[in-house]
């Protein structure tokens, strides 16, 4: 069965960083939509999606994000994905053609910036 | 325990040490002993050999009774695992027999005889002489006994004894002491067939009669049994435990015969029990260790304990005392494994063991024995160790086994125990991985699984890797919401490798309806990004998803 993990951060300003962990397909995508819904506060001004460790996600996984920015737009809460170049999850993002539906952090956001 | 033969040989001159009755031979046998003696031939005649150890002793101690006209006889035999003698058979004393009587060698009448390996005679029982009550209130006055002596061993303790007072004389205790030798011969065959068959019987059924079949690892094991001296103590094991490590087991139970295999038992059934509840091997051992020195005290074992992750890529290793396996890697040099060694088991308490985790390459052999495949007399170990170093090859563990039983054995008998186990394993590469599953999302993680571990001896670069699961993944979500109805049913993944791609096809037998959703579409995107071709084949009897992925993704692109 396939397992994933949510650290969830909060800063006290209305700020919420999720770390999503393991992996995310078919069997688990609904359940850890719901688990990210969980951990999202309704006086949440901006989310941070880390994917940096997640190991793979499928589309059923990438539904939950495409989802999950519509929802959160909806709330007025700024929702970012982080998906650094390389990782598991931003490879998925770029073979299913959705870096533009996503709010990724562009690469040239980097702190030197 | 073992008595050797220390003092007069019997039927010689004995003295008596403890001012009881001396007693001197006599060169000459009178009519009357030699007319007597042809009637001791008649106590082991042929007619005899086919009784049990009991009755034999019964039918014999009747006849000595005749023969010597006295009131009582009886036999005790040497209980080899508490030096005691136990009163085995008599006539006229059913009592000590019933009762189980029980005689440490050195206490008592009949315990002298046995600590004096000597005759013993008594004329009048008098003061704490006589160790069984039953001899005293059976009303007893005189006493001869006469070890029975097999092979230099003391095997027990033959006597007789007069309700009359009454003077054994010398041509008596010769003639009770010829006796003796042959009761002593025939029992102490008799027992020893008995012990070997039983310890043979139960070594037998504590190796594994079939290896258990493990996908992705080849088995195959040979023991060899003692020629001389009985079997020993030594046992490989080899078990699947729940969650999909397998666990490999040599050891050796110091010493032989019966004593041995039983412990051999014990231990490894403790071992098991210890290897399902704690993971590392060495707290495995660690707890093994305790319950041998509590439980099994001064029965020292090596063992050597092995657990394979589920993978097959890993194994950890420790050793109590045993010899390290050797590994054969494909295209390498054999060489013993680089692991620690820690002392055996039973010897001293609260060691903390250690266990050692080593990579298992795919195609690799590794061969663990015990130490009768190397040992030989007058050679050093590390000359066995080397002979078997450089007969090991990476073949199929049987004809691994083959080989170096050959080599190493011959055509001669083992001296001591020998066992050998070796396991594969399988190099998947060229071997196409096949799959069935039921389509179900649950089965997607263990499926991704099965894929990594297929793919990690090729030479696929990281990208490619993620296209193979997510394209086979994707193809599989799509029969999971697709192919069946709410009565389910199952998909089959194969991947094979093909030039510088791989195939991989994704098979169902239902009947697909039109996709749902978005994420559907995803998935088809997906695949085609993934592969460089995506052939969709579907008929009334199932569809097929056929993905051809490029291995070096990265430099194509």
């Amino acid at each position: 069965m396939t397992e994933a993990s949510i650290d969830a951060t909060s800063s006290g300003n209305g700020h919420v960083r999720l770390a999503l962990r393991g992996e995310v397909d078919l069997a688990n995508a609904d359940a850890t939509r719901a688990r990210i819904h969980a951990a999202v506060p309704n006086d949440t001004r901006t989310v941070d999606l880390d994917l940096t460790d997640l190991d793979y996600v499928d589309s059923s996984g990438l539904q939950v994000l495409l989802a999950l920015t519509g929802e959160l737009s909806r709330l007025q809460i700024d929702f970012h994905i982080e998906a650094p170049p390389r990782s598991a999850a931003r490879f998925a993002i770029d073979m299913a053609g959705m870096g533009t539906l996503l709010p990724l952090d562009r690469p040239d956001a980097s702190p030197t910036a | 325990m073992s008595w050797a033969l220390r003092s007069a040989p019997p039927g010689g001159a004995v003295t008596d040490r403890r001012s009881l009755t001396p007693v001197t031979s006599v060169e000459g046998q009178s009519n009357t002993a030699s007319e007597r003696l042809r009637r001791i031939e008649a106590v082991t005649d042929t007619t005899l050999n086919n009784l049990g150890v009991e009755d034999l002793l019964d039918e014999l101690l009747e006849r000595v009774r005749d023969i010597l006209e006295v009131d009582t006889a009886a036999v005790l035999l040497l209980d080899p695992e508490t030096g005691d003698l136990v009163a085995t058979a008599s006539v006229g004393l059913a009592e000590e027999v019933r009762q189980g009587v029980r005689i440490p060698v050195g206490l008592g009448f009949a315990g002298r005889v046995a600590a004096d390996l000597a005759p013993v005679v008594i004329d009048e029982i008098e003061g704490s002489i006589v160790r069984s009550r039953i001899l005293e209130q059976r009303g007893i006055h005189s006493l001869l006994g006469v070890p029975l002596i097999s092979e230099g061993r003391l095997v027990g303790v033959l006597h007789v004894g007069s309700l009359v007072p009454r003077h054994f004389e010398p041509d008596e205790v010769d003639l009770l002491q010829l006796v003796a030798d042959r009761v002593a011969v025939s029992v102490d065959a008799r027992r020893s067939s008995v012990d070997r068959a039983a310890a043979w019987s139960l070594q037998r059924s504590l190796i594994p009669a079939r290896l258990p079949s493990v996908s992705g690892m080849q088995m195959a094991a040979r023991y060899l049994p003692a020629g001389e001296g009985g079997v020993g103590g030594d046992w490989y094991d080899v078990f699947v435990l729940p969650d999909g490590r397998i666990g490999v087991v040599m050891g050796d139970v110091i010493g032989r015969g019966l004593g041995a295999a039983v412990v051999m038992g014990r231990v490894r059934s403790a071992l098991r029990a210890y290897a399902l509840d704690h993971s590392d091997p060495a707290d495995v051992l660690t707890r093994l260790d305790r319950k041998i020195h509590h439980f099994e005290a001064g029965k020292m074992t090596t063992v050597l304990y092995v657990v394979v992750d589920p993978m097959l890529t890993t194994f950890e290793v420790t050793s109590a005392g045993h010899p390290l396996p050797i590994m054969v890697e494909p295209d390498g040099e054999p060489a013993m494994v680089p692991a620690v060694v820690d002392p055996p088991l039973g010897v001293i308490g609260g060691i903390r063991r250690r266990s050692t985790r080593l990579s298992l390459p795919a195609g690799a052999v590794l061969a663990t024995y015990t130490d009768g495949l190397i040992e030989r007399r007058g050679e050093s170990i590390d000359t066995g160790i080397e002979r078997l170093r450089s007969t090991l090859r990476c073949d199929t563990p049987d004809a691994v086994c083959s080989v170096v039983i050959n080599e190493l054995v011959g055509e001669g008998r083992v001296a001591d125990d020998t066992a050998l186990l070796v396991l594969r394993r399988d190099d998947p590469s060229g071997e196409p991985l096949s799959l069935l599953v039921p389509a179900d999302a649950a089965e997607l993680a263990g499926v991704r699984a099965a894929i990594r571990w297929w793919l990690a001896p090729l030479d696929v670069d990281e990208e490619a890797r993620m296209c193979v699961q997510l394209a086979v993944g994707e193809a599989m979500a799509n029969t999971i919401e697709h192919a069946y109805g709410p009565g389910g049913g199952t998909v089959e993944v194969n991947l094979a490798q093909s030039g510088d791609t791989v195939v991989a096809t994704v098979r169902d037998t239902g009947r697909w309806r039109g996709a749902r959703g978005e994420a559907r579409g995803r998935g088809l995107r997906i695949m085609d990004a993934c592969a460089e071709e995506v052939t969709l084949d579907r008929t009334d009897s199932g569809t097929t998803v056929r993905l051809r992925v490029g291995m070096t993704r990265r430099a194509a692109s």
